[in-house]
Order: C-alpha cells, then structure tokens, then sequence
C-alpha cells in the first residue's frame, strides 16, 4: 500500500509497474488518473491544490483501509498532487490489484469517490479574470453516497 | 495551549493561517471555541455564515459538542475538494 502527496508528476506506467510487482495473485489492475480540465469556459489557467498534511494521509489511510474490507484486493496506491498545476496536467492516480476485474473496478471507484468528499484537499481556480476556491459539488457527495446505501442492502 | 489552524478560503478571509489561545473552559468544546472566536473577530460571523464551516479536533472530523482539551490541535475548514 503506497499514499504519497506531491508536488511533482507521477508517471502512470511506474504506478502500474508497482502494482504488478511480485505477485501471481493479481488477476487485474485499474487504474485512474485525475486532470486538470478547463474549469471555466475558456479563462482557466490553473488550479491551485493544497491540503492538510497528516491528516490527508491518514484519513486516504483509512479510506483504502475500507476498501480491503470491502472487496479482495491485493495492493492500492494512491498519489495526490498539490501546488499549481497547469491545464491537463495530473492531480491524482488511483490504482487498484485484485484478483479480479470487478472487485479491483469497484474498489478503485469507492476510493476515488470518498478521496473527492472526505480528504481535506482544497482547489483554487486561476483564471484569466483573477481567482477563487473552488465550491464542493452535490454530485459528487451523490455519487459517494451510492456506497452507504450499497453497503447497507 | 491549543492551536487553531485555517485553511483554504477560510485563512484567506481571516489573513492567517495559525494561532495558539490558552486552553481555559470557555474553549473546552467546539461550539465554546466557534463562540470565542466570534467575539475576537468581527469577520468571524460572516465566515461562518457565508461557509460550511467544517471543524477537525485532532485531525479527526469533529462537530460542535466535540470536547477540547489542552494540548489538542483543532482545523476550520470549507467542504474538501480535492481529486
């Protein structure tokens, strides 16, 4: 299991390499990988990450920590990028082993979708008409919501 | 002592990003804390009107009946979004 904030990029194919690493249990590997989109119809320049350190790490900890008792899986890593960071570059991977395909789908979505509601991360968006924090979407407290009820059928 | 950290909209409103207060019973619980910062700063009112304010003791998820006890670290901040 690997957490890692930073400032630098991460490249896709060490994260997967890593996942693979050693084992002959691991039937698939999903990843995801989060960018920086043109947020503001043509006036975004930038977003700017920060997050509150040790308890980001902790509670992404915890979050994967579900996940295993959820689904089978064999390894997770995670790495969440914060500083500024230009239109399409990264900000976050996901990367889930499992034995199989549909525990490693499931469980890679799960983290991605309680990392965007619970780990203290904040976005600012730069613009070309100056700047301001970005606001929490209902969407994606909806889509994280789809787990509780999951989990209590 | 506590210290009490701001991040994100809610430091840039209150222009810092940290401060100490010694620990007395009036801070001894969330809510108690949210009340004396109110009276310290006149923004504080509309900070905590114009945002959800969201409240860490400890680096865990706390709410206003939360205790707080000499020593703990507690964090304000604005709904996450981060990914």
């Amino acid at each position: 299991m690997s957490i890692t904030i930073q400032t630098a990029d991460f490249t896709l194919a060490d994260e997967y390499q890593a996942l693979r690493d050693n084992s002959q249990q691991i039937g698939a590997i999903v990843t995801f990988c989060g960018l920086v989109r043109d947020f503001d119809q043509g006036n975004g320049q930038a977003l700017f990450l920060e997050h509150y350190p040790g308890m980001t790490e902790n509670l992404l900890l915890d979050i994967t920590k579900q996940a295993k008792q959820r689904w089978p899986i064999n390894d997770v890593r995670i790495v969440h990028r914060v500083g500024t960071l230009a239109l399409s570059e990264q900000i976050v991977f996901v990367g889930v082993s499992s034995p199989h395909r549909g525990d490693a789908f499931h469980a890679c979505e799960f983290i991605i979708d309680f990392l965007k509601t619970h780990a203290p991360f904040w976005k600012k968006a730069l613009t070309d008409n100056g700047e301001y924090w970005v606001e929490a979407k209902d969407s994606d407290q909806q889509q994280q919501r789809r787990w509780l009820a999951a989990h209590e059928k | 002592m506590i210290t009490i950290r701001y991040f994100a909209s809610i430091r840039d409103q209150l222009g810092h990003d940290q401060e100490q207060l010694p620990w007395h019973l009036n801070v001894a619980s969330v809510h108690g804390l949210k009340q004396h910062l109110q009276n310290q700063y006149p923004c504080w009112q509309a900070i905590s009107t114009k945002n959800t304010l969201l409240t860490a003791v400890n680096q865990h998820m706390a709410n206003d009946t939360t205790p707080i006890e000499d020593g703990d670290e507690v964090a304000f901040f604005p709904p996450v979004t981060g990914g």
